[in-house]
């Protein structure tokens, strides 16, 4: 068998006339095939992508200017799906915008994305389009890691056999594209396709294999979650009336790719090798656990110089405002409430953008979907559908997004198990409070003499969360979501280098996001919390941070009616304004503390840290507010709290009710409490102070 | 007595105020609409990865 090596021609393709109608263009495929890649390189945009399935779980639009002839097309970035059978929510918004239902009419053209190197299960999704009789044209994305692979691919014996456009791409290097378009063009212009009408028909049509499955699914209303107990169990049976045609349209398949491709090197054969060690049994655990704690140790020793770097900047800054500013009411809300309620929070974001570099570079390699591979046995042992990695491992950046990557999980009663528990997870605005508590109690101790005791206490805090959460998940799906989990094919997609520039992106995209948190809400907050320290006056204009100031202030007033129902747990009144303001956003409790200790009072170099005062603090007995014991209560309490608006608000949209968040911020603020009480009075009893 | 800090410092707690007033407010209005609301749920993170054109 002989197979012709693709290049990519160099001049531009003839396009057909210009339209007067804008084209729309739906970009589908299976999950992980580079449809977002795609996506982002014929639109300009730069919607998240990541080497594993499940990151779109919404359609996305942009425009593509197909040439200059043409107005720009509407394309559609779809969710992956395998096949046109859907199930889970995002497979259903894919399919029901492929087949012109529901809302919105059928795309002109279809652009089908298959992956080069994983060629017959992409092709399933792509003969199902065929037969439904839409134009369509077949992007061959990853065409560089097949031919890195050694494997060949007759791409023209390819295009004739399915009787369809095959253009072989190269999202990132923008390789293709031009011939993309021209592709479309050309397919848009003519009637649209008979209905498969490939040289070789297959055995079985497909509607007839879909009809007794479709009919089955439930719409996507509300209504859903009510049904699924009445849900048929369609999927997990063996029922020969879907299986049949599954079985004989991947004969077909393979049969086709059997006579276009020649795999001369073994697929992939780097990406086994390293499989074979990193989803070890006992192996794979172990690097997972070295993997995370470098990750942390780096972190810490990493962020040092630029934290310092960041602190002194205020520094100086709240040096000239006291100089150049009279004393009065402005110069104490910019020294005293401004500098270090937002500078508190900005010093922060070096170790943030090393937190998002690590997690970037581990999605873009691959290594990320070994990591679900090696949690889904835990994940399964306590009842977790496989599928609730994703939407976990994206709360590890915000729960919000892991929220709604919880579309991918068919079963509502996982789906909702998974929701429950995604705010577990240590997300980066948890990142701040640990590193303060850390640098105040736990820095420059190392554990076997080169292991920091503080990147061990953060994987311990994150840990934390993992296993509170697979309790919580155990208990919800034994009493409350009791439903059968459904068995759970993962892909293990090929290790790749990852991309600088999407590396690149997603820093510049955390940096953006950060300074523009920290300049409106966190800044916000600032000045009213130092309102609420500084008045009423009890002392003249420019001595606010008096320790009789904040005692009689409003602030102080209001920490000291929460006082007894937190002091059990080791906090007094000035953490428990903390705990308050950080519903608002996490990382305020940094701003308050901040101003409620009264930063910069002395305007010395050394007086100002926030690590110091939180040393220097004393109850009225004369013994330490802060001690180990507390922070770590402190730690513990963040870990298990809800504290986020932004995560209830997107329960109640996905679940349409009040219902789930409330009781999501209920058992969290319990539990919270509870587990920071036990970690505070347990360590007093067995000695620690 | 009132001096210009004073007067200044009044207009930025107003300010703040305001602003997350009007936040507080988007967030309720989302969650009182039912069905498709026009402001998202989203607290802005980046954590999805936001968009932007070239």
């Amino acid at each position: 068998m002989s197979a012709t090596v693709y290049t990519f021609p160099k001049t531009t393709p003839n396009r057909t006339a210009p339209r007067d109608k804008q084209l729309t263009i739906a970009v589908a495929g299976n999950p992980n095939a580079g449809k977002t890649s795609l996506f982002n390189a014929l639109t300009g945009l730069r919607q998240k992508v990541a080497n594993y399935p499940g990151v779109t779980v919404e359609r996305k639009e942009g425009l593509w200017s197909l040439s200059p002839d043409t107005s720009p097309a509407r394309i559609i970035d779809l969710p992956g799906l395998y096949s046109l059978e859907a199930t889970s929510l995002d497979e259903q918004i894919a399919r029901d915008v492929l087949l012109g239902q529901g809302m919105m009419e059928r795309p002109d053209v279809v652009v089908v994305v298959v992956d080069a190197t994983s060629l017959v299960r992409n092709l399933y999704l792509a003969t199902q389009l065929m037969e439904t009789g839409c134009r369509m044209v077949i992007a061959l994305t990853m065409f560089d890691l097949a031919e890195r692979n050694l494997i060949e691919i007759d791409v023209e014996k390819l295009s004739a056999a399915l009787r369809v456009p095959v253009v072989p791409v190269v999202a990132r290097q923008d390789r293709g594209i031009e011939r993309l378009a021209a592709a479309v063009l050309q397919v848009a212009a003519r009637t649209p396709q008979p209905r498969f009408a490939s040289a070789a028909p297959l055995p079985r049509p497909w509607q007839s294999g879909l009809e007794p499955v479709r009919l089955q699914v439930v719409p996507i209303t509300s209504k859903r979650e009510r049904k699924f107990d009445s849900e048929p169990e369609s999927r997990n049976s063996n029922s020969p009336t879907w299986q049949a045609p599954l079985i004989e349209r991947y004969g077909w398949i393979e049969k086709l790719v059997a006579e276009t491709v020649v795999d001369a090197g073994g697929k992939h054969r780097v990406t086994k090798r390293i499989d074979a060690l990193v989803t070890h049994k006992v192996l794979g655990p172990v690097i997972l656990f070295l993997v995370l704690l470098f990750v942390f140790q780096t972190i810490f020793s990493w962020a040092n110089l630029p934290m310092n770097l960041i602190d002194s900047v205020f520094n100086a800054f709240a040096d000239l405002v006291r100089a150049h500013l009279p004393a009065g009411l402005l110069t104490d809300l910019i020294v005293n409430g401004i500098i270090p309620g937002v500078g508190g929070v900005l010093i922060f974001l070096p170790q943030i953008l090393l937190l998002f570099f690590f997690i970037t570079v581990l999605e873009d390699s691959g290594y990320m979907a070994r990591a679900a591979f090696l949690m889904d046995r835990l994940m399964r042992g306590v009842g977790l559908h496989g599928k609730a990695f994703v939407p976990l491992l994206s709360s590890f950046a915000c729960a919000v997004p892991g929220i709604m990557a919880t579309r991918t999980i068919e079963n509502p009663k996982d789906r909702i198990a998974t929701m429950m528990i995604a705010p577990f997870m240590s997300c980066s605005a948890r990142l701040p409070v640990y590193t303060l508590m850390i640098a105040a109690f736990f820095s420059g101790q190392n554990v076997f003499g080169f292991i920091s005791l503080g990147a061990l206490i953060i994987l311990g805090m994150y840990l934390l969360g993992i296993l509170v959460a697979v309790i919580v998940s155990w208990v919800l799906k034994h009493t409350l979501l009791k439903a059968p989990s459904p068995p759970f094919v993962m892909e293990l997609p090929p290790y790749r280098l990852p991309n600088l520039s999407n590396v690149g992106h997603s820093l510049l995209t955390r940096v953006g996001v950060f300074l523009k948190r920290a300049g409106t809400v966190i800044l916000a907050i600032s000045i009213l919390l130092w309102a609420l320290v500084a008045f009423p006056r009890t002392t003249s204009p420019g001595v606010s941070n008096s320790a009789a100031q904040v005692e009689n202030s409003y602030a102080g007033q209001a920490g000291r009616i929460i006082e007894p129902l937190i002091r059990p747990l080791g906090f007094d009144w000035k953490i428990g304004i903390g705990l308050i303001s950080s519903f608002a956003a996490r990382e305020t409790v940094i701003s308050t503390l901040s101003i409620v200790y009264n930063v910069g009072e002395d305007g010395g170099p050394g007086s100002n840290s926030l690590v110091g005062s939180i040393h220097n603090a004393k109850r009225p007995d004369g013994s330490p507010v802060w001690t180990p014991l507390v922070a770590l209560s402190l730690m513990v309490f963040f870990v298990l709290a809800c504290q986020c608006m932004s995560t209830l608000a997107v329960v109640r949209r996905e679940t349409n009710s009040w219902r789930w968040p409330l009781f999501m911020v209920s058992y969290m603020l319990v539990l919270a409490y509870v587990a920071s009480l036990i970690t505070f009075q347990g360590g007093r009893l067995l000695g620690f102070s | 007595m009132i001096d210009w800090q004073t007067f200044v410092v009044g207009f930025i707690l107003l300010g703040a105020a305001l602003y997350l007033s009007w936040r507080g407010w988007l967030r309720i209005s989302s969650l009182l609409t039912s069905k498709q609301s026009k402001v998202s749920a989203c607290g802005g993170c980046g954590g999805c990865g936001a968009s932007k054109s070239k």
